[in-house]
C-alpha cells in the first residue's frame, strides 16, 4: 500500500525536524519540509503531496494566506493546519481559508495520523465526485 | 486732651481769634495755631494739641522753630512761610510726643482787611486712628500682593453696570501686560487663547444668570506670544435684589504644573509603548520560540512512545538523544528570555558587580587600551527599579562606546555621593556635537533619549557632555532609595 505523501510547513527548525522524523516513522512519507508560507506553496506545487501539514505563524507568508493560495491553485490538495494554539477562533479562520482540519500541536500521535489519513480520504472522495 | 486757652503775649485773647477758638475747641482731636508774620505763635488752642507746651506761657510768642524738634522744624517752617506767601499747604506728619501719633496740618494765610497777608493759621488734626487704619490697609494690600505673587494667583473684577474690568497687580504680571494699560473687556477677551475663547466667554456670560462659583482651566496668550495656563475660579456677586452686578474671580498660573503634567503624560505614553513593545517581544519569544520548542519536545516524546510500543528499544535511544538536545536548547532559549526581562546578574551579584562585568566585557570586545573601573556602592541596597535603570543606562552607554566611540580609554565609575548614586561612563573617542543629539540618536540609535527618560522616570538626572574629537561623558545620578 502506497504511503501517504506529506508536505510539512513550519518555520521552527526543531519542531519541523521532530515532525518529519515522527511522520516518517509512523507510516507517512514526508516529501518536503517548507520553512515559510511561500516555500510551502512552491513545494506543494512542485512535489504534489497528498496532504499539507501547515503551521499558522510563519514569516514571509503566514499559514492562513498560504492555505488560501493553495486552495485556489490546487483545490484537491487537502491542507491540515497545525497550530500551537488550541483556539476556536483560529480554527474557524483556518477552515474558512480552506483547511480541511485544524490540529493543536499537543495532539496525540494517534490523532495526528488519523487526521492526515482522514484528510486524504476526504480529498479523494471529493475529487472522485467531480 | 482738654482744651486750654492760650494767652496772647500775656494779654486776653483778641476778639478776632474767637471764631478760631470756637472751632478748635469744639472739634474733636483738633487744634488751631495762629501765627504772625514773624512766625510767632499768637494763639494755640484746641481739644488736643501736638505739644501742650504751645499753649503755655512758654509757647505763645515763640516761633515754631523753638517749639518742635529739629527734624520737624524745617518742614513746618517751610509750610508756615508758604502760607505767609499766600499759599495753602497740607501736610501729614508724625507727632513727636507719643509714638505712633500722626497729625494732618492745613496751613492757610490769614489776610487783613486790605487783603494783605497778616499771618497764618495752622489747623492741626490728630489723624492717628485714620493713619493706623490706612497703614493696616496698606499692609494688608502688601500681604495680599505678596501672597498672590507667591501663589501666582491674580484676582480680577468685572463691573457689569459700567462694563469696567480691574485686575490685581499679579494678574498684570502673569499676563505680561503693562500696569498702565487701561483694561477693557475687549483687551481681556483678546488675551484668551483663540481655541479657549468661546468656552471662556460662554462661561462668563452664564454667570450673569447663575452667580454660583465655578472652576475652569483655559489658556491665555501673553502679548509676547507665550502661552500661559490658567486655573480660574469665578463667581457672580449679587445686589440686594439678587441681580448679578459684578463678576469676580482669581486666575492662577498653572503653566508649570501643566507642563509637568504634559511631560508626565508623554513619559507615561512612552512607558506604555515600551511596555507594549516588551510584551510583544515576550509574546513573540513565547510563541515563536518556547511554545514551538515545547511542541517539538512533545513530538519527540510521542515518537519515543511509538517506538517503545513497537518494542524497538534500540531506535528509541536515538529519539531520546535528540530529545535531550532539544530540552537543552529550550532551556538556553528560556534563559535568554528571562535575562531580557531583568538581568539575572543584578539579582545574583548586585549592580556594582554587574556594571563592572559590563565594563570589562566592553574593554575586551572593543579592544580598548585601558579601562579604569571604579565600582563601589559600599554594599548599599538599592531599590530594584533604580538598579535596573542604572544597569540599563550603563548597558546602553557601554554599547555606544563599543559601537560608535572608536575610543582607546574608558572610565566607568559607580559610587555613592551623599544621598546620590552616581554612574559615570567616559571615553576618549570621537565624540559628537551634543546639539545634534536628537538627530544623532535618530540616526545611530544611541538610545540617549531612552537613557534620559529612564532616569527621569525614577526621578534621576542624566547629563551628557561630548564634543567632536573630545570624547563623551555621560553621568546618571539618582537619589538613594534604599530597598525596603
Amino acid at each position: 500500500m502506497r504511503r501517504v505523501r506529506v508536505l510539512v510547513a513550519d518555520d521552527h527548525q526543531a519542531l519541523r525536524e521532530a515532525l518529519v522524523d515522527l511522520l516518517n516513522d509512523v507510516g507517512f512519507e514526508v516529501v518536503g519540509a517548507a520553512v515559510d508560507g511561500v516555500d510551502a506553496v512552491a513545494l506543494a506545487k512542485e512535489l504534489g503531496p497528498d496532504v499539507v501539514l501547515m503551521d499558522l505563524s510563519m514569516p514571509v507568508l503566514n499559514g492562513l494566506d498560504a492555505t488560501r493560495l493553495l486552495r485556489e491553485a490546487l483545490p484537491d490538495m487537502p491542507v491540515v493546519v497545525f497550530s500551537a494554539f488550541d483556539s476556536a477562533a483560529l480554527k474557524r479562520q483556518a477552515l474558512d481559508a480552506g483547511a480541511v482540519a485544524y490540529l493543536a500541536k499537543d495532539c496525540t500521535t494517534q490523532r495526528l495520523r488519523a487526521t492526515l489519513d482522514g484528510a486524504v480520504t476526504l480529498a479523494a472522495g471529493r475529487a472522485g465526485q467531480r | 486732651m482738654s482744651a486750654e486757652t492760650a494767652r496772647t503775649n500775656g494779654a486776653a485773647p483778641v476778639l478776632a481769634d474767637d471764631p478760631y477758638r470756637a472751632v478748635a475747641e469744639h472739634l474733636p482731636d483738633a487744634a488751631v495755631v495762629l501765627f504772625d508774620r514773624d512766625l510767632r505763635i499768637r494763639l494755640a488752642t484746641g481739644t488736643t494739641l501736638p505739644d501742650p507746651a504751645w499753649c503755655s506761657d512758654h509757647g505763645v510768642g515763640r516761633t515754631v522753630v523753638d517749639l518742635v524738634p529739629a527734624e520737624q522744624a524745617d518742614v513746618l517752617m517751610a509750610s508756615y512761610r508758604a502760607a505767609l506767601a499766600g499759599k495753602r499747604q497740607h501736610l501729614e506728619r508724625p507727632g513727636w510726643r507719643d509714638p505712633g501719633q500722626y497729625w494732618s496740618v492745613d496751613v492757610v494765610p490769614l489776610r487783613g482787611k486790605g487783603g494783605e497777608v497778616s499771618g497764618g493759621l495752622a489747623f492741626w488734626r490728630d489723624i492717628t486712628k485714620r493713619h493706623r487704619a490706612e497703614e493696616a490697609l496698606r499692609q494688608h494690600r502688601r500681604q495680599l500682593q505678596e501672597a498672590q505673587r507667591l501663589a501666582r494667583v491674580g484676582s480680577w473684577e468685572w463691573d457689569l453696570a459700567t462694563d469696567r474690568v480691574s485686575w490685581s497687580a499679579e494678574l498684570y504680571r502673569i499676563l505680561g501686560v503693562d500696569l498702565d494699560v487701561v483694561l477693557t473687556r475687549e483687551i481681556t477677551r483678546e488675551l484668551i487663547h483663540p481655541d479657549d475663547r468661546a468656552m471662556r466667554e460662554q462661561l462668563l456670560a452664564g454667570v450673569v444668570s447663575d452667580p454660583s462659583p465655578f472652576q475652569t482651566e483655559f489658556r491665555a496668550v501673553r502679548p509676547d506670544g507665550t502661552v500661559v495656563w490658567m486655573l480660574a475660579h469665578t463667581q457672580g456677586i449679587c445686589d440686594q435684589a439678587g441681580r448679578v452686578v459684578r463678576v469676580v474671580g482669581t486666575n492662577q498660573d498653572i503653566t508649570q504644573a501643566k507642563r509637568a503634567e504634559q511631560e508626565r503624560q508623554r513619559l507615561l505614553g512612552r512607558l506604555y509603548a515600551a511596555l507594549d513593545g516588551q510584551y510583544q517581544r515576550l509574546a513573540a519569544d513565547l510563541h515563536d520560540g518556547h511554545l514551538q520548542g515545547l511542541a517539538a519536545i512533545g513530538l519527540r516524546l510521542d515518537h519515543a512512545a511509538v517506538r517503545l510500543d513497537r518494542g524497538e528499544a534500540g531506535p528509541v535511544r536515538g529519539v531520546l538523544g535528540r530529545l535531550r538536545q532539544q530540552v537543552r536548547d529550550e532551556l538556553a532559549a528560556l534563559r535568554r528570555t528571562v535575562a531580557a526581562l531583568r538581568p539575572l546578574v543584578l539579582d545574583q551579584r548586585g549592580l556594582a558587580a554587574a556594571v563592572g562585568e559590563l565594563a570589562a566585557a566592553t574593554r575586551r570586545r572593543a579592544g580598548l587600551d585601558a579601562c579604569d573601573i571604579t565600582v563601589d556602592l559600599d554594599g548599599l541596597p538599592l531599590d530594584p527599579m533604580v538598579e535596573t535603570a542604572l544597569f540599563r543606562v550603563a548597558q546602553q552607554a557601554l554599547a555606544n562606546v563599543e559601537q560608535h566611540a572608536n575610543a582607546r580609554h574608558l572610565r566607568v565609575a559607580l559610587y555613592r555621593d551623599g544621598s546620590q548614586v552616581v554612574l559615570v561612563v567616559e571615553d576618549d573617542g570621537c565624540g559628537f556635537e551634543p546639539t545634534h543629539t536628537q538627530a544623532v540618536a535618530d540616526t545611530h540609535g544611541f538610545g540617549l533619549t531612552c537613557m534620559r527618560e529612564r532616569l527621569q522616570a525614577i526621578g534621576g538626572q542624566f547629563t551628557l557632555r561630548s564634543a567632536p574629537g573630545a570624547g563623551t561623558r555621560i553621568q546618571a545620578q539618582v537619589a538613594v532609595q534604599v530597598a525596603p
